[in-house]
């Protein structure tokens, strides 16, 4: 019997259909403006958070720089070895960073980044070309570059030359093993510290080291705080508090997109509130013209339940072609629009919200079922015998 | 066979006074009986017609569809039981102005199982009936009153129903169109063997039809002239 009141209802949306074509519109807008929004602000996220973390460090990273010394890259280096092993059992990792300023590189300055520890635990910096840095020999110092970089100085991976570093009068031989993306437009070079003792030693007193420390989720920042400062004190037998400050921003950005997303999100759904009312609006107005037909169909048989179900199929017809053919629009409009938009930034085109199509068609289909409710229950009320008196 | 016995309603005025309109009513249709109910315009008549055809619910009294008693029944049944056992023609046709008149012949058919191609077979047939067929695909206002009368004819016989029931089928048409409409129904009746309940002010019209009845006062008296 479901299929005869389809046929009915679809008989219905096609005998109006310039009537149908105009209420599906408003529910048109508002799945094309729930898949647009999901695909962007998911390109956003995407994009935003990538490049949020691979400057500023996943969630919880904290920075404790190491008061500079003549003694301080040792000590740092001592206290890097103690902090690894004393917050394995919290899931921390800690690495040590040095910013060994401007580097002389052929073809202009670079701010080099020396390292210890596996850097890409706490930024995760992606790969273009070659390998992260690893061991290396004396003579030849590895270095990994940026893209901007390699960019901007023609720098590619096998490439061998000597640099300068910065506060030194040395030449140091290197060779590029790897390109990075690490979120930086400025040309970054990384290279590791164990190597670079000589180059360490006249930095001795001029910068400080810092230490990156990473815990994975369910340590606070208060929690991982207490412990570094606990351990530093044990560490150094000082009282001199250190300095310890959070430096990724994955949280704030995650929160910022969150709450953009929720306000386009409520637009979104208003825009179905407005169609979800246009189908009340529509089904209130024509339920008088439409009495003499509902009341045929109850004189041919249909129940009362019948007829509520005619008009909920007619609505979900319309519901159902509307979201359609938004996503059509979406599927094919969305490339289009991620291309336009991430200039200067990476979008994945690939992308596309299946869930929030998904969640469109839903929430269309449940917006023009409370929109023609009303009216269905209506219709469902029209006494029959009216028809005897037309 | 269709058994009212002494059924009365009212309606409601506007005004918000009661007009009764059936008092103590009793009447007995034999299956294949022609009737033809005359009165003048406001006796009720069509609310009769609404009763006979379960448009309607009766104030008192009992009605029996076959031996069915219809007092009490729910929607579903009451609705399967109309759909089953009635066809209805209108005085002003009552198409579905959207729909073509094949559409409209196909609607009855539509509330009730079958396969598309029986259901196009039967409308086709009843088009052909009324001599229509040529002009299954034209909408009713394209249509003159006779063909849109003819359309509703095969409409209300198309799904085989036991009872016709006609409720002024020529108060819309010329004198000549009205004849022409009135020797179809006739035919179309004989020819299927159904009951058939007439509601009509025209004497003339009740004269061609062999038992007449005629509704005064909320009451059925003979009314054969």
């Amino acid at each position: 019997m479901i299929f005869q009141i389809l046929i009915i209802a679809w008989l219905g949306v096609r005998s109006r259909l310039g009537r149908s074509i105009l209420t599906a519109l408003s529910l048109f807008i508002g799945v094309l403006a729930i898949v647009v929004i999901q695909a962007g602000a998911g390109a956003a996220q995407d994009a935003v958070m990538s490049n949020a973390i691979l400057t500023g460090g996943r969630a919880m990273t904290l920075s404790l720089n190491v008061s500079n010394g003549r003694r301080a890259f040792g000590q740092a280096d001592q206290l890097l070895s103690h902090l690894n092993n004393v917050l394995a059992p919290v899931k921390a990792t800690a690495v040590m960073t040095v910013d060994a300023d401007s580097t002389l590189f052929p073809g202009g300055s670079v701010e080099m980044t020396l390292v210890k520890g596996d850097l890409r635990e706490i930024r995760p910096f992606p790969v273009r070309r070659g390998e992260w840095i690893g061991s290396g020999s004396d003579i030849v110092l590895p270095v990994v570059i940026n893209k901007a970089t390699s960019a901007n100085f023609g720098l590619t991976t096998g490439m061998t030359f000597s640099i300068s570093p910065g506060h030194t009068h040395e030449q140091v031989n290197v060779r590029v093993i790897g390109v990075i993306t690490d979120g930086m437009k400025e040309p970054n070079a990384y290279a590791p510290l164990d190597l670079t003792q000589s180059w360490v030693k006249q930095l001795a007193g001029l910068v400080s080291p810092k230490i990156l420390i990473h815990a994975d989720s369910g340590t606070s920042q208060a929690q991982l705080t207490g412990l570094i400062r606990n351990e530093y004190f044990r560490f150094f037998d000082t009282e001199r508090s250190p300095e310890i400050s959070r430096i990724d921003q994955a949280d704030d950005f995650a929160q910022t997109l969150g709450t953009i997303k929720l306000i386009f999100s409520i637009i979104a759904g208003l825009s179905l509130v407005v169609g979800a009312m246009g189908i009340l609006n529509i089904g209130l107005a024509t339920l008088r013209e439409r009495s003499d037909e509902l009341s045929l169909h109850r004189s041919f048989g249909a129940t009362r339940l019948q007829v509520i179900a005619i008009i909920v199929l007619e609505g979900q017809i319309v519901a159902l072609s509307a979201a359609c053919i938004a996503i059509v629009f979406g599927l094919f409009g969305f490339p289009l629009a991620a291309s336009f938009l991430s200039q200067g930034i990476e979008v994945s085109l690939q992308n596309f919200p299946y869930e929030a199509a998904v969640i469109g068609v839903v929430a269309c289909c449940f917006a023009a079922f409370i929109g023609s409710l009303v009216p269905a229950i209506r219709a469902g009320h029209v006494p029959i015998a009216s028809i005897m008196r037309l | 066979m269709l058994e009212l016995q002494s059924c009365c309603k009212s309606i409601r005025l506007p005004s918000g006074d009661t007009l009764q309109l059936l008092r103590d009513l009793s009447l007995k249709i034999l299956p294949g009986e022609s009737l033809a109910i005359l009165g003048r315009s406001g006796t009720g008549k069509s609310t009769l017609l609404g009763l006979l055809g379960l448009l309607d619910t009766l104030d008192c009294g009992s009605y029996r569809v076959d031996g069915q008693e219809t007092v009490g029944l729910c929607d579903r049944a009451l609705a399967n039981l109309r759909g089953r056992t009635f066809g209805f023609i209108y005085q002003r046709f009552c198409l579905m102005s959207r729909l073509s008149a094949f559409q409209n012949v196909e609607a009855p058919l539509l509330h009730r199982p079958g396969r598309r191609a029986d259901r196009h077979k039967a409308v086709y047939e009843a088009l052909d009936k009324v001599g229509l067929i040529e002009r299954a695909k034209h909408k009713p206002d394209q249509l003159s009153g006779g063909e849109q009368q003819r359309v509703a004819i095969a409409r209300a016989l198309v799904h085989n129903p036991h009872v016709i029931l006609a409720d002024e089928p020529t108060g819309s048409l010329d004198r000549s169109t009205g004849t022409m409409i009135l020797r179809l129904l006739f035919n179309l009746v004989k020819e299927a063997g159904v009951t058939l309940v007439v509601v009509t002010h025209e004497p003339l019209i009740a004269a061609q039809i062999e038992r007449v009845l005629e509704l005064s006062n909320g009451a059925l008296k003979d009314g054969n002239l």
